[in-house]
């Protein structure tokens, strides 16, 4: 380790500097008391804060009396140059009570001083280079780079804890109040470690040396502004270490980047739960229930009762108040021991695991870990102030929500029905539920009603839904809020933004096909024109046979459809979109599968069941939509006739498509006869296979053409036990597609060609054991010298004659 | 370590191997001490996880979770006794044998639980001729380990405590929540035996054993529950068996080089054996015994000895492999096919790659010394 002290020296932060630079790590308790006794011996003229500078019109609510942390500023750029779709981008930057942006602001205003944000703006963040994540929104407050690193490891082992986290509270929050300026010397030298050790290439890319420049211009613009006065610049540490080597008289500053167009900060209500997961991905500070009850000074003994309580919710017979009493004691004990002058989370956890699992940690003890996690974590939810703005999504679902009398409220789940068909206020709130789940907001689930999307319970006239207002909903409009500021804007958005996954991805046309039919639920009229086009793109590029039935069957449903969903209803641009516009797409796409089947060369082995599938859908809908025979009937006959004589790939294409042209009439039975009897007598497994493929599409082939029975007949005479369990396999899944009734049937032709009566049983299944049997043989043996000796012998002779012989007694 | 030679006995106790490291700790412990207690709490965890006291460096003992030996210390200074439990060889013993030399200064004050176990063994007995001829009296009394700890204020280690049939085991309900141990046969004073300050119970259990009680919920509340588990660090671990086994070599006389990257070979194999998954992410089929470190260092022992005796003295990769299939392999067949198989999977696929390259490559083709199946 002492070369890694070698590699750098720390200096000690100047007191007397005209800018002081307060290092902190974002919702340390401890840096926010520090942070306020520092603030109350500078009183500067300014406090400089690092958040994005476009929030500076939100501090005055940030300041309300009425606003009620844990709040967040949320921020979003949507991302149009160069681009054909527009990328969303949005994050979060919160704060609590406890928070030292918060003590910073709130002390700045008792104070008098000017209050400044001076990061970028979250636009220019993210064309700095700022990444963001894929599938969720991040915190503006990362504080990663804090958590890595060679010295950080060495010091996490010398100090004998567990992880940085825990090594943070012991050197940080842990210890009793100090010195304010003692105690940011400590935080900067455990940042400069970090920073130290961190690639100046990598910064530059992430955009972080970018933010850094923004914040010195706007540092040394504040200080033209107060010349001769103290400024106060609270920055996470990290940042902190760089702006030390400013040379503040040298700089002049500049003028501050403008502000981009399309990047937006709003202020919205956060909660300790989110904050929970935010930091776990963010490496920021755990546990703010935890830290809020440090800071409001609450006693041990509270956190540990409530716990208890926690748990005895869980566990009824698990967590007495001896549990508890002896927990205080082990929580006291521990922080003893580690020389802790507060109460560490640590020392918490550690002593709720020692006191309350009675078993051991990996079984019973996970129960009691996740309890205390929870209760750690927090509940807390913030307020905004009345005067501030709500997110306009939010505003968007409570109107809705008002104006469809659906309960805001949270609690048990509620039922409604909706009559779309009659009400045009039903219709309208069916469209506002299909665009909150167009959304993934949840808030309520459809259990009942016609689903257009598969093309079930069409005859369904009622929907009834189950709701429940949750916390949840509310987070998830604002994450929504990137993609529109109305719900119709939003789920519109992300109908578009499916389409271009879609059709950057597997460019399937089916499941373009389905955006549309979602699009007509959640009553986005004006987008269906646009919609239809792509599908039709997609439809005239698809590759894939079943996809493009697929596709043709969910245009069938929405021409269907066009009536109850009023669909013909759309505005200026309904005249592009009509029922006939729609069926004419799907009538593409069933040429399009024609082509498809036509050209296909072979079929492969492992979809066989989904290609028998959309074969006859395809089949069926030549003959249902397109209204009876005409130009695609004949049209299917010529491309099925081609496939039926086909030898590559899964036999069990042809033998569909010969079962279809047998239905349709297209093909005789004796054309079926020799086709069948030919398939067998070449490869008997690809016969047996064929034989199946014949059954699928058509199974009155199999009593109406004798010739089939026959050679599967012939077919089983000839072969070998090997042979017979190889074919085993199709034959009986060929089979297996009739109705009881006809296996029937087949069982009596078989047995007439046989020869042999049917009304015996052809296997017997010996369902018993031996023993049993044995005494069942000799129980049938009594009684058949007991018959005999009645002269009822004749009974047993299982025929329909009469008993012969007198009958005695 | 200081290790007082003691040719007569196979084990000295801890308090005698270490008897420098304690004698150090104590003159220079400044912090204050529980009642009844021969060093302070932090001096003991100095003892256990190493440390200094004053000049002399204290060697560490304990591997695996500092904040576990925290947690039981600051528990035995409390009300509730200890309970320690965890997969056979996790060192639960050790630890437990550690904390009473450094609280008490005496380790051998110690139940060793099972199924034959009965309430004289723990608590007291009697003389019965004395008893017969004087009737009860003190004189008579044969003193358990339990009331030998209370009236001497020391901890009593109770090893493997849920082997004890239940209510064997509840007798301890009354002792641990009264402190106090009644003698129904004697009068007065004698007839009360009142805990000494500095008693307290450590006690073991492996939870998921045949031959393993349930503890009732009385009982288990009088306990505070830590979990030893074993060592995931492969550095640790590779440094505590080759220090065991280099122990168990030298008290036999036996000079034998035990190098760091065989053995480092052994203890990785182990590691994904008792993990069920390889360092590179392949699942690995987990032999029904339970493949410790104690398992580790014994196989090591072996092999060194091997090494020692028919051998050129150094430690083998072979030689391991000879002595690997006795560990692992006890009762059951599949355990066997489960090493073999993991000798032609994983043992080839290290075998010639990475640092430890050639060593590998001998210990896939040490698999002929698996027995035959």
């Amino acid at each position: 380790m002492s070369e890694l002290l070698q590699e750098w020296r720390h200096e000690p932060l100047d007191r007397d500097a005209a800018v002081v630079l307060v290092p902190i790590r974002h919702h340390s308790p401890a840096c926010a008391r520090h942070l306020r006794a520092l603030l109350g011996a500078v009183r500067p003229a300014a406090v400089l804060i690092e958040a994005p500078c476009d929030a500076e019109p939100l501090i005055p609510h940030l300041l309300a009396d009425d606003a009620e942390p844990p709040l967040a500023l949320y921020t979003t750029w949507i991302e149009r140059q160069g681009r054909d779709e527009p990328r969303h981008h949005a994050s979060y930057w919160p704060l609590c009570e406890y928070s030292p942006e918060w003590v910073a602001l709130r002390t700045a205003a008792e104070l008098g001083a000017e209050i400044g944000f001076v990061d970028l703006d979250f636009a220019r963040m993210v064309q700095a280079g700022r990444r963001g994540e894929r599938d969720r929104i991040d915190s503006l407050q990362d504080e990663a780079h804090l958590q890595r690193g060679r010295y950080l490891d060495a010091l996490v082992r010398a100090a004998g804890v567990r992880d940085p986290n825990e090594l943070w509270d012991h050197l940080f929050e842990c210890p009793a109040d100090r010195d304010p300026w003692a105690f940011f010397d400590g935080v900067l030298a455990y940042c400069s470690a970090s920073r130290h050790g961190s690639d100046p290439a990598e910064l530059e890319h992430d955009g972080t040396l970018a933010r850094e420049a923004e914040m010195v211009r706007r540092v040394a613009a504040a200080r033209g502004r107060h010349p001769g006065r103290r400024i106060v610049v609270v920055t996470g540490g990290f940042h902190s270490v760089a702006l030390r080597a400013v040379d503040w008289s040298a700089e002049s500053g500049g003028p501050p980047t403008a502000l981009s167009p399309d990047s937006q900060v709003t202020l919205m209500r956060y909660a300790y739960e989110q904050l929970d997961r935010l930091n776990g991905y963010a490496a920021g500070m755990p546990s703010p229930g935890f830290y809020e009850r440090q800071w409001r000074g609450e006693a041990v003994e509270h956190t540990v009762t409530a716990f208890g309580r926690a748990l005895r919710v869980l566990r009824p017979e698990g967590a007495s108040a001896a549990d508890s009493i002896a927990a205080v004691e082990q929580v006291r004990g521990l922080a003893a021991l580690r020389g802790h002058h507060r109460i560490g989370r640590q020392d918490l956890l550690d002593a709720i695991t020692s006191t309350f699992v009675k078993g051991s940690d990996d079984v019973e003890g996970v129960a009691v870990q996740a309890v205390a996690r929870k209760l750690l974590a927090g509940e807390r939810r913030g307020r905004i102030p009345s005067d501030a703005a709500t997110p306009p999504l939010v505003a968007d679902f409570e109107a809705g929500a008002d104006r469809h009398r659906l309960s805001r409220e949270g609690g048990a789940r509620r039922e409604l029905v909706l009559d779309g068909y009659r009400k045009a206020a039903h219709r309208a709130a069916s469209r506002f539920l299909h665009r909150l789940a167009v959304l993934d907001v949840p808030f309520a689930q459809k259990v009942r009603g016609p689903d257009f999307a598969r093309g079930t319970d069409l005859d369904r006239i009622q929907e009834v839904w189950s709701y429940a207002w949750q916390p949840a909903t509310e987070s998830a409009l604002i994450e929504a809020s990137r993609y529109g500021a109305s719900l119709r804007e939003a789920a519109a958005a992300r109908i578009g933004e499916r389409l271009a996954q879609a059709r950057d991805g597997d460019r399937r046309a089916d499941r373009a096909a389905e955006l549309l039919v979602q699009a007509a639920v959640c009553g986005l009229h004006d987008q269906l024109p646009r919609l239809l086009a792509a599908v039709a793109a997609l439809v005239a590029e698809e590759g894939r046979f079943d996809a493009a039935v697929a596709a043709c069957e969910r245009l069938r449903l929405v021409a269907q459809a066009c009536e109850p969903l009023e669909l013909h209803r759309t505005d200026e641009v309904g005249k592009v979109f009509t029922a006939d516009a729609v069926l004419a797409a799907a009538a593409t796409a069933w040429q399009r599968a024609a082509l498809l089947l036509a050209e296909a060369r072979s079929w492969p082995d492992d979809e066989v069941q989904a290609l028998l599938d959309a074969l006859a859908d395809w089949r069926a809908a030549a003959d249902d939509v397109f209204g009876g025979s005409g130009p695609f009937d004949r049209h299917a006959d010529e491309v099925l006739a081609a496939v039926a004589r086909g030898t590559e790939g899964a036999p069990e294409v042809p033998g569909a498509a010969l079962g279809l042209l047998h239905g349709s009439g297209a093909a005789t039975d004796r054309e079926v006869a020799v086709a069948v009897r030919g398939r067998l007598a070449g490869a008997a497994l690809a016969g047996s296979r064929f034989v199946r493929g014949l059954f699928h599409t058509d199974r009155s082939a199999v009593w109406q053409v004798g010739e089939v029975l026959e050679a599967l007949d012939d077919l089983l005479a000839t072969i070998d036990e090997d042979e017979f369990l190889r074919l085993c396999p199709h034959l009986r899944l060929a089979f297996s597609q009739l109705a009881p009734r006809e296996l029937d049937a087949v069982g009596r032709r078989v047995a007439e060609r046989a020869g042999v009566a049917t009304s015996r049983p052809l296997a017997a299944t010996a369902l018993v054991d031996a023993d049993t049997a044995v005494r069942i043989r000799a129980v049938d043996r009594l009684l058949a010298e007991e018959l005999a000796a009645d002269g009822l012998g004749a009974w047993l002779a299982g025929d329909d004659a009469p008993p012969g012989g007198p009958v005695d007694g | 370590m200081t290790r007082s030679p003691s040719p007569d006995v196979l084990r000295a106790v801890a308090e005698q191997r270490c008897a420098d490291e304690l004698a150090a700790l104590r003159s220079s412990d400044a912090g204050p001490r529980p009642p009844g207690w021969l060093l302070s709490p932090r001096a003991v965890r100095t003892f256990v996880c190493g440390g200094k006291a004053g000049k002399v460096a204290i060697p560490r003992k304990f591997y695996g979770d500092d904040a576990l030996v925290e947690r039981a210390i600051v528990t035995l200074a409390g009300n509730r006794g200890l309970l320690l439990v965890g997969e056979p060889g996790t060192a639960k013993s050790l630890l437990s044998e550690l904390l009473a030399a450094a609280i008490s200064g005496d380790s051998t004050v110690v139940v060793q639980g099972s199924a034959a176990t009965t309430e004289d063994q723990i608590q007291y007995a009697w003389n019965y001729a004395l008893l017969l001829s004087e009737g009860p009296s003190e004189r008579a009394l044969v003193p358990g380990p339990f009331h030998r700890a209370m009236t001497g204020g020391k901890l009593v280690r109770f090893e493997e405590i849920t082997r004890c049939a239940p209510e064997v085991q509840d007798t301890l309900v009354g002792v641990l929540s009264e402190k106090l141990l009644a003698i129904a046969e004697l009068e007065g004073a004698a007839g009360l035996v009142q805990a000494r300050p500095g008693f307290n119970v450590i006690a073991t259990a492996n939870l998921r054993d045949r031959g393993v009680h349930e503890m009732s919920a009385a009982l288990k509340r009088r306990f505070n529950f830590e979990t030893v588990r074993p060592l995931d660090d492969l550095d640790q671990e590779v440094e505590l068996v080759r220090r065991e086994a280099g122990l168990g070599l030298a008290a036999q006389g036996a000079d034998v080089a035990l190098g760091e990257d065989v053995v480092a070979v052994l203890v990785e194999a182990f590691q994904d054996l008792r993990s069920g998954m390889t360092r590179e992410g392949t699942a690995v089929d987990r032999p029904s015994t339970v493949v410790s470190t104690a398992e580790a260092v014994s196989v090591c022992l072996s092999a060194g000895l091997d090494a020692y005796y028919y051998g050129d003295g150094a430690l083998t990769v072979d030689g391991v492999a000879r002595h690997l299939a006795g560990a692992v392999f006890k009762d059951q067949r599949d355990d066997l096919t489960k090493l073999r198989h993991y000798f032609q999977s994983v043992a080839r696929a290290r075998a010639g790659r990475g640092a430890r390259g050639k060593l590998w490559k001998q210990f896939h083709e040490a698999r002929r010394h698996l027995p035959a199946e």
